[in-house]
């Protein structure tokens, strides 16, 4: 019985940090531990002040729920880019993801993702994020305040959107957008793209990369996308209709 | 050796005097029969049909074959500026026999392959597709690791060179 009472406190921390430190959260919530927030805007033009956040109660999300097993410490397993250096992910920063998280349309959130992965500096910095093969990096310059991290993370979640279509899928978005293959005398083969319409310059360097771009741009920039590449848009609008669209309220 | 080339010759004389549709099915098999450095543009398109489209290049020139029931790009021809055939593109489609990497790597037994890594790698987006090159036989296979699945096999002389200002 001694050692019982002995023992408690300690598994009771163990279990739940947020009960030992005083805060037990009702079902259906979860604890968000006190941290120092910066200042940062909102997808939807909030600004968010810089605060000092008291430890909290928060409802559960799908955007919490998809993140809280996927937060990822180190490298990522054989990541090619070796100056690239790993962070370390604070309560702030996985507060802000689960917030971007929670303005995605659910189809984006897959289980094909298998970590977020916090590094220092992009080799091609002031880049914000980098994907491959189900794992994304959020760099420093991910969390600026100049940065829309909603946009950032719809960006590689498009990415790896593009990876689970089926292959008839991928072919029809190239045909759509102007894509298609060229061998060169020499022997080498390339994807060529459209000639312009792009809503971003690097679209022109793959057609991954032109899919991602022109999806987050039918999610937060439709009209520039219509006029751009309508027929990016139009592609869109008729795979994904009102699927691809933010949640109620957000923008 | 003088067999394989009378036959080939044969078959593409039997093609242009028996086709005339200007559309045909394509198949790896009809690539197959094309002669790189000999065949000329009539011969293919008595073989394959008409082109989707043509594209002129700087030094040479390329038809574009797509899927009669897709309309997704399923081959290339490249023409060099005597309009003889310098080479071609195949995009199998993924559950045919060609888009399995051990059977183009069977068909091409005694080549030796170099694995050059997909330029549009980048810090951004790190893909893992490769091209496997021999140089000495012509023959490149563009390879997604991933998805393990070929995306194209081609063929080509090596006698090509590309003009120093070849635009893409």
């Amino acid at each position: 019985m001694k050692y019982l009472a002995l023992f408690l406190p300690i598994m009771l921390l163990i279990a739940n940090p947020a009960r030992a430190t005083g805060l037990l959260c009702p079902a259906g919530e979860y604890s968000v531990r006190s941290h120092f927030r910066n200042g940062y805007t909102r997808s939807d033009g909030t600004m968010v002040k810089a605060a000092t956040v008291k430890q909290y109660c928060k409802l559960l999300s799908k955007g919490y729920e998809f993140a809280k097993s996927r937060f990822k410490n180190g490298v990522p397993p054989n990541w090619p880019h070796k100056q690239e250096i790993a962070g370390a992910w604070t309560e702030e920063e996985k507060e802000r993801i689960i917030e971007a998280l929670d303005e995605l349309p659910d189809f984006l959130l897959t289980d094909k993702i298998i970590g977020f992965y916090r590094l220092k500096k992009s080799k091609d910095y002031p880049n914000p994020a980098s994907n491959s093969d189900g794992v994304i990096i959020l760099y420093d310059s991910a969390f600026g305040p100049s940065q829309n991290l909603s946009r950032v993370l719809a960006h590689e979640l498009a990415h790896q959107n593009y990876e689970d279509l089926n292959e008839r899928s991928r072919q029809d978005y190239r045909r759509a957008t102007g894509w298609h293959m060229e061998l060169e005398p020499n022997g080498k083969i390339f994807w060529v793209g459209r000639k312009d319409d792009y809503v971003e310059d690097d679209g022109k360097n793959s057609y991954e990369e032109d899919y991602a771009n022109n999806l987050e741009h039918f999610l937060y920039n439709p009209d520039k996308l219509k006029k751009v590449t309508p027929s990016a848009y139009d592609w869109f609008k008729k795979r994904f209709g009102d699927k691809l669209k933010f949640k109620a309220g957000k923008k | 050796m003088k067999c394989v080339i009378v036959s080939i010759m044969f078959c593409l004389s039997a093609c242009v005097s028996s086709l005339n549709s200007p559309t045909k099915s394509i198949s790896y098999k009809k690539m197959l029969l094309l002669n790189i450095g000999a065949t000329t543009e009539n011969e293919v398109v008595n073989v394959l049909g008409a082109p989707a489209d043509r594209i002129e290049k700087n030094g040479y020139y390329t038809l574009n074959y797509n899927d009669d029931e897709t309309g997704f790009q399923r081959a290339a021809v490249n023409f060099n500026s005597e309009k003889k055939m310098s080479g071609f593109l195949w995009i199998p489609k993924q559950n045919e026999q060609e888009s399995a990497i051990k059977n183009v790597t069977a068909e091409f037994s005694g080549s030796n392959f170099k694995e050059i890594p997909d330029e549009t790698n980048s810090s951004h987006s790190v893909s893992d597709k490769i091209s496997l090159v021999d140089e000495k036989s012509g023959i490149t296979i563009r390879y997604d690791r991933h998805r393990n699945l070929v995306e194209a096999i081609a063929r080509y002389s090596l006698n090509n060179r590309i003009p120093a200002s070849s635009e893409k």
